[in-house]
């Protein structure tokens, strides 16, 4: 069942930034803040610390939600879905407290909370007051007010520490990989910006949301009291070599379940900063994506239709809700006060993510780069240009005759991503490392693109001209830049996608892996292929963020097709079949080894996905083919390290 | 569109968790016959149009476009990838013969095609 958070005491903040950051994973650091003046006032009594927050109180109203005593602190959804079941007024911290404390008796309150509010507009020297210790002055907290309740689970968009500061505060938090079973509720329509679960925490409906019993199992819960902290980062793409083997915790799972037995409770949070904001914006990104894995109506089948919004099946009003969201106001509301973090920061940290575990040479100066990064700084270099825009409200354009004016184009990747409504949706080219210099290929690949793939640089034989060294795996073994690593560097650099293209195709194997001698010694043959064959994919792993199978086999003629899908006179395939052996294994062998590997480097298939990259799909008989060696890999695909492995199909769409 | 849209479907069949990718593509200008990629000579091969293909090479180019486009906007299709930037590079001037091709989005300047504004601009009317 759930598990207790890791908790930590008083860790300083060389720990907290090389050890528990990069971990990404939820942790209590106790007893943190508990020399912080409002902590000593919360522990004086509830009194005491409202007369505390009162003493900062600016007077500008803030976000009050209040709910009637019969939902007993639980604010959702009504019943029927068309509202919500409390309200949203506006009122001033000071006598929201006063509120809280009135009721404070009273054994059937009214449910009241201040929504998440920047102290640096409505408590402005709290934070001067009150440091933490961890975080630069750039980042002001936030405060929370309320009284005895249970906030829904959501995605928090930021990576957050709490710090319970009077009352008492439970944590539940779910992994990113749970999110199917979360039951995500509408992403347009919900309390107060991320999207909820629709499962009760208080009362689990296990009978209406099966699958939400694994989600809880799967969490982890702490209770905090005043003083204590609990930092649960968000941020799949922070996984470390250092947590290389370990799940990675975080990207979307935030959820926080409060119950406060005093009557007033304040809690801190950074506010939302540049490099946390692409984490948990990549993190809800991807929930959405994870989620269109699923037909629409499947999925979303515990939401009324008329609810699903952009989650359900396409439809004008789905593409329209779509459209909402990315418009820049939609966005202001759901990343609170940073359109610019969702703006820019989807990508990037993908790239950031591929390059963490990338051997090359310029990786010591491009990670220090990346530390220097302030928040004003991040957005900087993330959003600076002026790029990445959105589309003009209405198209148009020139109409009739001849084109727009080439500077009145949109970027691709902004209109596709709002055209299919995924937020990140890697919009890609292929190209030769010249490009990531020359004009106007540079110009184009930043304003439009998302994601790169090496049209040569990474095939087996330029990348691999040399056998390594007894012991080694080449790839790392260079000094100079190579032509791939000039490509993973770009697209670092800019914050896109890097698809790995491609770990085995038949017409570009080093001839080195084939030597010897099959005739006289077929066995230790073969096996020496299949060695290499694991060096060569363990060499690559480092440094895509999607390696791709490339075409390994194919049918030898465009449009006849073999009895046998795979491609018989691809040298793997002759020589795995050596001997007797069962050719085909070099398949499964290279996904399995790609598996090993992606593994040992700490990623999964949320993060790195291998593909099995074919052309010519669009044709019958040889997307039967394909088809065939897909379910032969998944069928294949029994070992433990790879039960993961996000065997993707490819399509590709030569003329005709 | 068709076919590929079948394609789409056939993975998505198969099993929920496959994802589909756009990973290389590009639209000839030529519209070749099965055997030209067998022989690869002209004929059967189409004639080199040289540097001023006929305008309405740019048309069917751009409804092609746009129609791929639209066929991509379903759940399972997670990422779409052109094989390469512009057209002053690409291999379809080798393949599968010695021609001028002008397979992408962008022209060999850089600026946006009609295949682009057909892609990024719903609105927008085919010349």
């Amino acid at each position: 069942m759930q598990t207790q958070i890791l908790v930590r005491h008083g860790p300083d903040l060389k720990a907290f930034r090389e050890e528990i950051l990069p971990a990404g994973r939820p942790v209590v650091l106790k007893d943190l803040v508990k020399d912080w003046p409002a902590v000593r006032a919360g522990r004086d009594s509830p009194r005491a610390l409202a007369d505390y927050l009162r003493g900062f109180d600016r007077g500008k109203q803030v976000a009050v939600l209040e709910g009637p005593p019969s939902i007993r602190g639980h604010f959702f959804y009504r019943d029927d879905m068309r509202g919500m079941n409390f309200e949203r007024r506006p009122a001033t911290i000071s006598a929201t407290i006063e509120r809280l404390l009135a009721q404070a008796s009273d054994p059937n309150p009214a449910a009241l909370y201040i929504e998440s509010t920047p102290t640096s507009e409505h408590l402005p020297a709290f934070a001067g007051e009150n440091v933490n210790p961890l975080l630069p002055p750039a980042i002001s907290p936030r405060v929370w007010i309320g009284n005895t309740l249970v906030v829904q689970t959501h995605f928090d968009l930021s990576s957050n520490i709490a710090c319970v500061v009077g009352g008492r505060r439970r944590f539940t938090l779910f992994p990113p990989g749970q999110l199917p079973n979360l039951y995500v509720g509408p992403i347009e329509f919900n309390i107060s910006g991320p999207p909820i679960s629709m499962v009760s925490l208080r009362n689990p409906d296990f009978a209406r949301f099966p699958r939400f019993a694994e989600a809880l199992a799967a969490s982890q819960v702490a209770e905090l009291t005043p003083g204590t902290r609990s930092s649960f980062l968000l941020g799949g793409g922070i996984t470390s070599r250092r947590w290389s083997r370990s799940m990675c915790w975080p990207t979307t799972g935030g959820t926080t379940r409060a119950r406060l037995a005093h009557r007033s409770t304040a809690c801190c949070t950074p506010s939302c900063h540049c490099a946390t904001c692409r984490r948990a914006a990549r993190g809800v990104a991807h929930a959405v994506r994870t989620l269109r894995i699923h037909p629409g109506d499947e999925s979303m089948a515990h939401l009324p239709r008329e609810q699903r919004g952009m989650l359900g099946p396409p439809s004008p009003e789905r593409a329209q809700a779509i459209r909402a969201i990315l418009a820049p106001r939609a966005i202001h509301a759901i990343m609170g006060s940073d359109p610019i973090c969702w703006k820019t920061g989807l990508t990037p940290f993908m790239a950031r993510s591929a390059h963490e575990n990338y051997e090359g040479p310029d990786h010591e100066a491009v990670s220090r780069r990346d530390e220097r990064r302030t928040d004003r700084d991040a957005q900087r270099l993330w959003c600076g240009g002026g790029d990445g825009s959105f589309p003009p409200p209405s198209g148009g354009g020139g109409g009739g005759g001849g084109l727009p004016p080439p500077s009145s184009a949109p970027a691709l990747k902004t209109t596709l991503a709002a055209k299919y409504g995924v937020v990140d949706f890697p919009v890609g080219a292929a190209i030769e490392p010249s490009s990531t210099t020359n004009s106007p290929d540079r110009d184009i690949l930043l304003k439009h693109y998302s994601s790169i793939t090496a049209e040569n640089a990474m095939k087996p034989t330029p990348s691999g001209p040399t056998r390594p060294a007894p012991g080694r795996h080449f790839a790392a073994a260079t000094p100079q830049l190579r032509p791939g690593d000039t490509l993973a560097a770009f697209a670092f650099n800019n914050g896109m996608q890097l698809r790995g293209h491609t770990l085995l195709w038949h017409q570009t194997a080093p001839t080195w892996f084939f030597a010897g001698d099959p005739v006289n010694d077929p066995v230790s043959y073969r096996i020496n292929v299949q060695q290499r064959l694991r060096d060569y994919i363990f060499a690559w792993s480092s440094t895509s963020q999607c390696l791709r199978l490339g075409r390994g086999q194919r049918s030898g003629q465009r449009h006849a097709f073999d009895a046998n899908p795979f491609r018989t006179n691809s040298v793997w395939y002759l020589a795995y079949g050596v001997g007797g052996g069962d050719p085909r294994e070099y398949v499964r062998d290279a996904f399995l080894f790609a598996t090993q590997a992606r593994d040992s480097v700490g990623k999964n298939s949320s993060n790195m996905k291998l593909m099995l990259n074919d052309y010519n799909t669009e044709l019958a008989g040889k997307r039967d083919n394909v088809l065939r060696i897909v379910q032969y890999v998944m069928n294949a695909a029994t070992a433990p390290t790879s039960t993961a492995s996000a065997t993707s199909s490819t399509c590709s769409s030569t003329p005709t | 569109v068709t076919q590929i849209t079948a394609a789409f479907q056939a993975v998505e069949n198969l099993s929920s968790t496959l994802e589909n990718h756009v990973t290389e593509l590009d639209v000839s200008i030529y519209l070749d016959p099965a055997d030209c990629f067998s022989a690869r000579t002209i004929p059967p091969c189409m004639a080199d149009y040289g540097a001023n293909p006929p305008a309405t090479v740019a048309t069917q180019q751009a409804t092609l476009y746009r129609a791929l486009y639209n066929a991509f906007d379903r759940p399972s299709v997670t990422s779409v990838t052109s094989w390469g930037i512009a057209d002053n590079h690409t291999w379809l001037n080798t393949f599968p013969v010695n021609r001028t091709n002008r397979p992408l989005l962008f022209d060999t300047a850089g600026n946006p095609k009609s295949a682009f504004w057909a892609v990024a601009d719903s609105s927008f009317v085919i010349p």
